[in-house]
This record gives C-alpha cells, sequence and structure tokens, in this order.
C-alpha cells in the first residue's frame, strides 16, 4: 500500500468518500450448475423409491423429499438463467432459454407426477444448461455416471 | 473492473462538463435502476447514448443487463487511480 493510499486511506476516516461499485452484488461470480444436476439426481432417486414402496410413511417422506429437490432445481435453474447467464450466451447458445423452460416445466411435472420419464428428462435438459454453462467459462467438459444410485449420465466440468 | 480497478482503490472522478465522453473512457455513472454509484467503461456510444461494460465481463452488472445510459447518469470521467 503505497503513501499516498495511506493518505487517502486517513482521509477516508475523517470524512468517507462514496463507494464506487465495479461488479455486481455479493455473492460475486459464484455460480455452479451442480446444485442444479444434483436436485435432478435426488428427483430420480426418488421416483424410483416411491415405485418400490407401499409403505404410506416411507412414500409421503420420499413424495417430500422429491417435491424439495424439483423445487430446489428450479431454484438453481433460475439463478443461472436470470443472474448469471447474459446477452452474448443467449445470442451464442439460443437454444438457452428453451432449454431452462424446458426444465422447470419438467421440475413441476415431476413433482405432480411419480414420472421417471419425466425426472430423467429433467437430468438430461440439467445437463445440456451445465454443458453451455461450462462453455461461457471455456472450461471442456466430461460426461461420465454419476457416482449415486441413479448412475446416470452426468456434465462435469474438468478443472 | 478487475484487475484494472480492485477493491479498496480510491478513484477520482471529474465532470466532463461542457464535453463529452468518449468510447474508452473508464466513468463513474449512476445505476439506472438502483442507488448506487458504478465503476464502467464506455464500449460505444450510439444516438447520443452510452453503452458501458465493466473490465470484468463475466461478473460485470452493465449496460448488458441495464440497457445504454444517457449523457445525465455519467458522474465523470476517471482521472486519478490510487492503487490499493
Amino acid at each position: 500500500m503505497g503513501a499516498l493510499h495511506r493518505i487517502l486511506s486517513l482521509l477516508d476516516k475523517l470524512k468517507p468518500a462514496k463507494i464506487v461499485y465495479a461488479h455486481c452484488d455479493i455473492p460475486c461470480g459464484i455460480y455452479d450448475p451442480h446444485l442444479a444436476q444434483m436436485a435432478a439426481h435426488t428427483v430420480i432417486r426418488m421416483t424410483s423409491l416411491i415405485s418400490e414402496t407401499t409403505d404410506a410413511h416411507k412414500i409421503a417422506r420420499l413424495t417430500a423429499m422429491k417435491e424439495e429437490h424439483a423445487e430446489l432445481c428450479k431454484k438453481e435453474l433460475r439463478i443461472l438463467w436470470g443472474d448469471y447467464f447474459k446477452h452474448e450466451h443467449v445470442e451464442k447458445y439460443p437454444e438457452l432459454h428453451e432449454l431452462v423452460w424446458v426444465a422447470m416445466k419438467l421440475c413441476s411435472q415431476a413433482k405432480q407426477e411419480i414420472n421417471m420419464k419425466a425426472a430423467e428428462d429433467l437430468l438430461e435438459t440439467v445437463n445440456k444448461i451445465a454443458g453451455i454453462f461450462w462453455q461461457t467459462k471455456g472450461i471442456e467438459t466430461a460426461t461420465a455416471k454419476a457416482p449415486y444410485p441413479t448412475k446416470k449420465e452426468t456434465v462435469y466440468p474438468k478443472l | 473492473m478487475e484487475p484494472s480497478f480492485r477493491e479498496g482503490d480510491y478513484i477520482i472522478p471529474l465532470p466532463y462538463f461542457f464535453f463529452s465522453p468518449s468510447a474508452g473512457d473508464t466513468v463513474v455513472l449512476k445505476h439506472p435502476h438502483k442507488n448506487k454509484l458504478l465503476l464502467k467503461r464506455i464500449e460505444k456510444i450510439t444516438d447520443n447514448e452510452y453503452f458501458v461494460k465493466g473490465d470484468n465481463e463475466a461478473y460485470s452488472e452493465d449496460s448488458r443487463e441495464f440497457g445504454p445510459v444517457e449523457k445525465s447518469l455519467i458522474a465523470g470521467r476517471v482521472i486519478v487511480h490510487v492503487r490499493r
């Protein structure tokens, strides 16, 4: 810290300068599609487990968890779509709006029904969004079977 | 505006008065919709409106979100920059 900065810091304490913001509000730059992908996996898993039991109590708990994670998936997608993706991303990937819209609809369908196809389509759509996300950061991706009981193909960044 | 400007840096802007901002100028401007000042660079000028953009593009809230701004929102051009 130079002498001039020290002088200005002292003056700042005596008469605070106005703050000028050079970037967005907090948290700055921390976006990741992984939470949406994990939520989609959970929706698949809960849908599968519901189909494997007739115990009312278990079904109630599994349904509650499916509901919660489908909603979490929606929330994470909304954050990526509304806060991260910019006009230049949409210009380069014009399918982006449609993908997010389809994913939102699939989240709702997965909540309303015990529908494995909807749950699997949700993960597939979220994976496409994740692929676009990492491409906008110039990061290559790879697809691998997730280390969860769902064992579904998932898009991961090559970091 | 990293790496050009970092948190904790001091800047002194000078109002344009009778001059007009130019593309490439680093300016302090009022956010068109929120009660705060922003530090951005003028990327282009079209029809007397200024398209501003942050240097740290991936994380910048700028004209890509809120559109080009009028001169009346531009408080001044940065003439002094003291690094932290």
